[in-house]
């Protein structure tokens, strides 16, 4: 199941290098993308939304998009 | 209520700094935060009830930045050699000081009396009182000096039975005859008490004590555990996402099969060797070759377990199990060479082997003159006992030891960090040299080598480059960054909505409109720009190892960079000294043979292997093992075998964790010429070693004569306890001060502060 959040608030390389490690700890399946400042999720709404709370705490605004 | 400052590092942007404190505002009980992106501090003020300075700071870290309390200057903490404490080794270090104590009891009571008559002695045992008593409490303490370091016995006699003396033997051949002699003599104080003036026991204590003391010190600075099994075992992850009919599930690394397929995400590292099916990513190999660049990969590239996928999402076919996978095999090369390097022969054994027969000869004959002269027997086992006594050299067992240790702390101060007495020594043999260019003979970071112009000039090319390169963290776009002058440097926006494709390049819009890229070949080909100018260009950097990027601006190619790796400056210098050491040396590359040909020629280096790879390199050590003792130095993990199989692996300290846990010695600055000075070190502590043993020795070998009564014929004295001891202090002094010359050792082309 693939979840594309939007975060607004994902600027620059650093911020993707952030998510990046943020993510790969957790053992979840994503892919950030800078242009469209979206994180693609692979998983259920449990870890859709460990995702957003991941996101949150790094900082960042996410929401469902579809 | 608290009002601190942190300092947060990692910010690169507003948009982290606002990060920041989103994140430490949203915490319950604090009142007050603000980040300042320049002065990379936070202001907080916060209720302490609710909030701790631990809460704050993991906040900070989950986040992705590191925090700590501002506090005063902080030092930076050197790498940490780990040790484990071995409870053989702590075992020891009570028996040696156990046995010293007790030679420093025997010491103040035989030795003081002559030097300070007035220190005071109980009457009790006051050997000009009561000598029966003087002399059993000496007998009593040596017995136990001895008992602690019976070891020398049982080791000694086995060896001189087998014809095969060493230094065990000299020892207890001399500290047994002592005692035993002493022993006797004890017996006969009752009707001569002027006897108790011959006891040797102090002489035998003392030997054996000294000796352990010493041979203790070797140990210890032998003590060289590491880590690199485990930190490489870390590289292997253990689990990996599997896609198949049911689905996407997180299973155990080590239960996928051949045909399985994985999913890797960015910033992930790839579970097990296999090939792309889908995706394309940069993917950082450096543990398997060293390589600080990550190498551009696509549908059908091969992948390597423990390697790390930068950029895409990866579909990846699983092509071996995980032990037969590079990395595994990696860890069983490192695992078998570390068991298999062979100890040198001490230098003190092989005199030991020779000066033993030397010295019983010359007590039988002295003893035989003696008895044919018309001597009593008590003369004659006088002299022979004499004779053995005093040829034992007790700073024998202080001779390697202290150089050593005067030695690695030379090495210290150099940023030589040696991690064994061993290596110490082993160094100063080394007959040839391996080194991995990479890293090693190379800085590792890639830089702008040459600018070529098609349309254009120079400093556009440089400027449009620059603003395409500088929001990206790939190691050609740093190298690009750092080439260009600051003049150079426009307005922020000169190029806009700049873009980074993984596996191809950048990309960007002018204030016209311009359409700019910047990347690979691909990267330019797909978007319709013709090359063909570009060939000479092209080729050029190919045959030379070096990567390039190519620039356009809408339908024209503007021009291209190419980047090399460059030499360092001490790298020459090196060469040059070791081939005057008459040490080989031979270059070691994963590069294609060109490349590799010409950077040997440059650097005057004979023999070279190109191609070369992570096992392939552990073979090449040996086979120049044949040849007699082999430097590696090297800094990736795939140097790891070769590191740890040859006589002495060295890693730059700069080098990945793995190389410096394997390595016997470490460099700790960027200074190559420090390989050159590590072995020069090595050959001084050597000589030093060997002064010290002479200087041991001496003294001992004067006393040989006077112990077999050369004295006594123009009439003189026999050897006496006090002559004994004037030995064993001289030569104890005279090892230590020779040793503490190592110190004012100075290097090739260099002063000491």
């Amino acid at each position: 199941m693939k979840t594309v959040l939007s975060v607004p608030d994902m600027h620059c390389d650093n911020c993707v290098a952030r998510i990046t490690k943020a993510f790969s700890k957790e053992s979840i399946l994503f892919l950030p993308n800078l242009t469209d400042k979206t994180v693609l999720v692979y998983g259920d709404e449990c870890i859709v939304q460990r995702a957003i709370d991941i996101l949150d705490d790094l900082g960042f605004d996410a929401t469902i998009i579809n | 209520m608290k009002n601190e400052v942190y300092e947060i590092e990692g910010m690169t942007c507003a948009a982290c700094s606002s990060a920041v404190e989103r994140v430490i505002r949203k915490l319950n009980g604090v009142e007050n935060a603000q980040v300042n992106l320049i002065t990379k501090k936070l202001i907080i003020k916060y209720d302490d009830t609710k909030v701790t300075p631990e809460i704050i700071i993991s906040k900070v870290k989950r986040a992705g930045f590191q925090a700590k309390l501002e506090v005063f200057d902080q030092d930076k903490k050197p790498k940490e050699v780990h040790q484990k404490n071995s409870n053989d080794i702590k075992r020891r270090k009570q028996t040696v000081i156990a046995a010293v104590v007790f030679m420093a009891l025997m010491l103040y009571l035989t030795m003081l009396p002559m030097f300070f008559p007035s220190a005071p002695t109980p009457r009790l045992v006051d050997r000009k009182v009561y000598p029966v008593n003087h002399a059993i409490i000496q007998l009593l303490l040596t017995t136990y000096v001895l008992f602690l370091g019976r070891r020398f016995y049982t080791r000694g006699f086995h060896a001189l039975l087998k014809r095969n003396p060493n230094m065990d033997s000299l020892i207890a051949l001399g500290s047994g005859s002592a005692y035993l002699y002493s022993v006797v003599i004890t017996f006969l104080i009752v009707d001569y008490p002027h006897l108790v003036y011959q006891l040797y026991f102090e002489s035998a204590a003392v030997v054996v004590a000294l000796v352990m003391l010493g041979k203790y010190l070797e140990a210890k600075s032998n003590e060289k555990t590491t880590d690199s099994i485990r930190r490489l075992m870390e590289l292997a992850p253990e689990t990996a996402f599997l896609e198949d009919k049911q689905g996407l599930r997180e299973v155990p690394a080590e239960s996928l099969k051949i045909g399985d397929i994985i999913l890797v995400s960015p910033g992930m590292r790839i579970a097990a060797d296999g090939i792309i099916i889908k995706g394309h990513s940069a993917i950082d190999e450096s543990m398997l070759t060293g390589e600080s660049m990550p190498r551009e990969k696509g549908t059908g590239s091969q992948v390597y377990c423990g390697s790390v996928n930068t950029s895409g999402l990866l579909h990846i076919q699983v092509q071996k199990m995980r032990q037969d996978t590079i990395l595994s095999s990696i860890v069983r090369f490192v695992e078998e060479a570390q068991g298999k390097k062979a100890p040198i022969s001490k230098l003190a054994d092989q005199i030991s082997g020779v000066f033993v027969p030397i010295v019983i000869v010359i007590a039988l004959i002295s003893a035989a003159f003696w008895a044919f002269s018309g001597k009593s027997t008590a003369f004659v086992l006088q002299v022979f006992v004499s004779v053995m006594v005093i040829a034992c050299p007790c700073a024998m067992g202080l001779a390697t030891p202290t150089a050593i240790l005067v030695g690695t702390g030379v090495g210290a101060k150099h940023g030589i960090l040696v991690r064994s007495g061993e290596t110490l020594e082993k160094m100063g043999k080394v007959k040839t040299v391996l080194l991995d260019k990479t890293g090693t003979l190379t800085r590792g970071i890639p830089t702008v080598d040459t600018i070529w112009v098609n349309h254009g000039t120079e400093a556009d090319l440089l400027k449009i480059a620059y603003h395409l390169e500088q929001a990206s963290e790939h190691p050609l776009a740093k190298a690009v960054v750092r080439r260009t002058p600051s003049e150079l440097i426009g307005v922020d926006d000169y190029i806009v909505n700049v873009q980074e494709t993984p596996g191809r390049g950048m990309g960007g819009s002018g204030l016209k409109g311009e359409k700019y890229l910047l990347g690979n070949q691909n990267h330019l080909l797909e978007a319709g720009i013709d090359l063909s100018i570009a060939q000479t260009f092209l080729n050029d950097a190919s045959v030379q190892g070096h990567s390039i990027v190519l620039i356009s601006k809408d339908d024209t190619l503007l021009g291209g960079i190419s980047f090399s790796d460059p030499l360092r400056e001490e790298a020459f210098k090196l060469i040059g000294n070791l081939q005057q050491k008459n040490i080989k040396t031979v270059l070691l590359s994963g590069d294609r043979v060109e490349a590799v040909k010409t950077i040997a020629n440059k650097l005057g280096i004979s023999a070279y292997h190109s191609g070369v790879l992570p096992e392939d390199k552990a073979a090449i050590v040996e086979k120049y093992q044949t040849d007699g003792m082999v430097m590696m130095v090297g800094d990736g993990i795939n140097d790891a075998p070769a590191l740890a199989l040859a006589d002495v692996g060295c890693a730059v300290g700069s080098g990945t964790d793995i190389a410096i846990e394997t390595a016997d010695v470490v460099i700790m600055n960027s200074n190559m010429m420090n390989v050159a000075h590590a072995i020069q070190l090595s050959r001084a502590t050597i000589r030093n070693i060997k002064q010290n043993l002479a200087w041991a020795f001496i003294y001992n070998i004067i006393g040989i004569p006077v112990a077999a009564g050369v004295l006594y014929l123009f009439g003189g004295p026999l050897l006496n306890p006090m002559l004994g001891g004037l030995a064993m202090s001289l030569s104890s002094f005279s090892v230590i001060s020779n040793a503490l010359r190592l110190n004012k050792q100075k290097f090739d082309g260099e002063d000491l502060p």
